[in-house]
């Protein structure tokens, strides 16, 4: 059972700060998802944790740094980035080179090759392979010690439909035997099937770490929806409770900042009738979205007005 | 440092460039060393067999007329080591399989120069092989003389093949790091040296630093042409074997030395 503990992580470029202070956790038997709009330091805190860039900060994988591990690849897999491999050499091959370098006999690789089903390639060259087979080729190196700890940075990247829910399938299944699981995404929807915990960051600061469902919960997005004919005598409860009030245009209400007990109770109270009481959940990209929002680092901006569009050639 | 020499050792033979370069180098020294034998000026009292055979063996490098051709191409293996690693992301995936850098550059150093001294020491025998069978060779196979030269230009190439790699180090790019080889030591030293002898202007100032130029001073451990006739005609006077020897080997520990602190302190 491995822990990653991440502590006072920083790293800055030219003077710009990258990472900012990032301490976490990562337990094992689950998948924690790592979250942040582009730019926002994901890769290099990876990185920093694998000790491949230099900056300050300690990350241990059950209390031992990276470094210090004998046998790294039996211990922690990692996937970093697409097609880290030479062109020309065979599949196979790659995993043998790594393979060497950890005492890791080559019948596992078959075992790999096979569990990330790229067999029939496996005397292929990479050059040949598509963006998806290129990052199984990648997870096939991650998992070749049969290791108790992997990071993964955007792994479903060029995986098609079938492709992201095999990886998805495969990481529940890794995390369900007991490995800490350390991943990159920016697909929210598959983070939100995949995912156990969150680590979200933006602009190189910690925003939260926590459970899926917390995080999706303190959403300012999750509202409770209430349909009643005495909207009048209660409306005014629940804004002095600290609820805000809109109306939907199906002339229900939207309240925020209160739970749905809080909004029954008060209804109870004021003697109002209830046709309608439920929760609606934020989902994770709106939640996401609400705890990032001040963090992007590249934001497009619309163009003001119509789009001018040059009139066909022969009119004036 | 076991197991980064296992992953390099590896590394090295899963690639076509390292059988391609090792064919290039002993099918083009076989072709032009049997070339040369046969076509080889006759034994008498201009050329005796030891500057004849050494000619063959170094191709011509012995008498300065044209460089150690072999070990150009046995560099590239050394620019390999590191150039594939930045050229094709290589270099993460390299790191997280072997954390500690310091083994990694080792075991590429030793890697690169144990197969640079060897691929050299198979170019001499091939030259050897040539000179016996074409020409008279009086004895010179088993010269002193002859195996100066040989030990010469096999240190020379192994010392080239590190310096590839501490560049290609240095640089992070291969192509790059290929033509500072190329262009360094055949083009650039000749130019500056050239600039020095006329800026000197007869005067010993500038000759003397044309003589640490490296790899010149370093192909004077395979060079046998008489020292009176390269003063008269360049206009100064290099160092010797030794002296020459030890100018290119401080060179290459201070390129080897600065990839490695580099390689250390830089981000993956």
């Amino acid at each position: 059972m491995a822990v990653i503990e991440a502590r006072g992580l920083s790293k800055a470029y030219g003077g710009k700060p990258a990472v900012v202070d990032l301490s976490f956790r990562v337990e094992p038997g689950s998948v924690t998802g790592f979250l942040g709009p582009n730019g926002s330091g994901k890769s290099t805190t990876m990185r920093l944790m694998l000790g491949l860039d230099n900056g300050t900060g300690t990350t241990t994988f059950d209390g031992r740094e990276f470094r210090e591990l004998d046998e790294p690849m039996r211990q922690v897999g990692a996937l970093l980035e697409a097609k880290p491999f030479h062109p020309t050499r065979k599949a196979r091959n790659h995993l043998r080179v790594l393979a060497a370098a950890n005492g890791i006999p080559d019948s596992r690789i078959d075992d790999v090759m096979e569990l990330v089903g790229l067999t029939s390639v496996s005397r292929g060259k990479p050059k040949s392979f598509s963006l998806g087979m290129g990052q199984r080729l990648g997870i096939a190196a991650a998992l070749l010690g049969d290791p108790h700890t992997l990071i993964l940075d955007e792994p479903s990247n060029g995986l098609d439909p079938q492709g992201i829910n095999w990886l998805r399938k495969l990481l529940r299944q890794l995390a369900s035997e007991g490995r800490a699981i350390f991943v990159s995404s920016h697909l929210l929807s598959e983070m939100a099937l995949l995912a156990d915990q969150l680590v979200v960051i933006g602009r190189g600061h910690l925003i939260t770490s926590g459970p899926v469902a917390e995080f999706v919960s303190s959403s300012t997005r999750t509202s409770v929806i209430v349909r009643s004919p005495d909207m009048d005598r209660l409306a005014p409860l629940l804004a002095e409770r600290g609820g805000y009030v809109v109306t939907s245009p199906d002339a229900s209400f939207e309240v925020t900042g209160l739970s749905q007990e809080q909004v029954g109770d008060s209804a109870h109270e004021v003697g109002a009738r209830l046709y309608e009481l439920m929760t609606r959940s934020a989902t994770l990209e709106e939640a996401f979205l609400d705890a990032t929002g001040l963090s992007e680092e590249f934001v497009g901006h619309p163009r003001d007005g119509a789009p001018h569009l040059a009139p066909p050639s022969g009119q004036s | 440092m076991t197991a980064a020499l296992r992953y390099e050792w590896r590394r090295l033979w899963t690639i076509r460039s390292t059988y391609w370069l090792i064919g290039a180098t002993l099918v083009a020294q076989g072709v032009f060393c049997f070339i040369a034998a046969a076509n080889s000026p006759s034994i008498g009292s201009f050329f005796d067999a030891e500057e004849v055979v050494s000619a063959i063996v170094s191709l011509g490098a012995s008498y300065g007329v044209s460089p150690l051709f072999s070990a150009y191409i046995i560099g590239l293996i050394g620019v390999f080591s590191f150039g594939h690693e930045y050229r094709h992301g290589m270099i993460r995936a390299t790191l997280t399989a072997l954390p500690s850098r310091t083994a990694v550059f080792v075991a590429k150093a030793l890697t690169t120069a144990v197969l640079a001294a060897l691929l050299a020491v198979a170019c001499a025998l091939i030259g050897l092989a040539a000179a016996a069978l074409y020409i008279d060779t009086r004895g010179a196979l088993t010269s002193g003389a002859v195996w100066g030269v040989i030990v010469g230009l096999v240190l020379f190439t192994t010392l080239f093949g590190l310096c590839g790699m501490a560049t290609a180090a240095l640089l992070r790019n291969q192509t790059g790091a290929v033509a500072v080889m190329l262009l360094f030591p055949s083009v650039i030293e000749a130019v500056v040296r050239l600039l020095l002898i006329l800026v000197s202007r007869g005067g010993n100032d500038a000759n003397m630093l044309a003589r640490f130029l490296p790899f010149d001073a370093g192909s004077q451990m395979f060079a046998r042409p008489a020292a009176d006739v390269i003063a008269d005609v360049l206009g100064y006077d290099p160092f010797g074997a030794v002296g020459g020897g030890i100018v290119l080997t401080l060179f290459t520990c201070v390129l080897v030395a600065a990839a490695l602190a580099l390689f250390l302190q830089r981000d993956a």
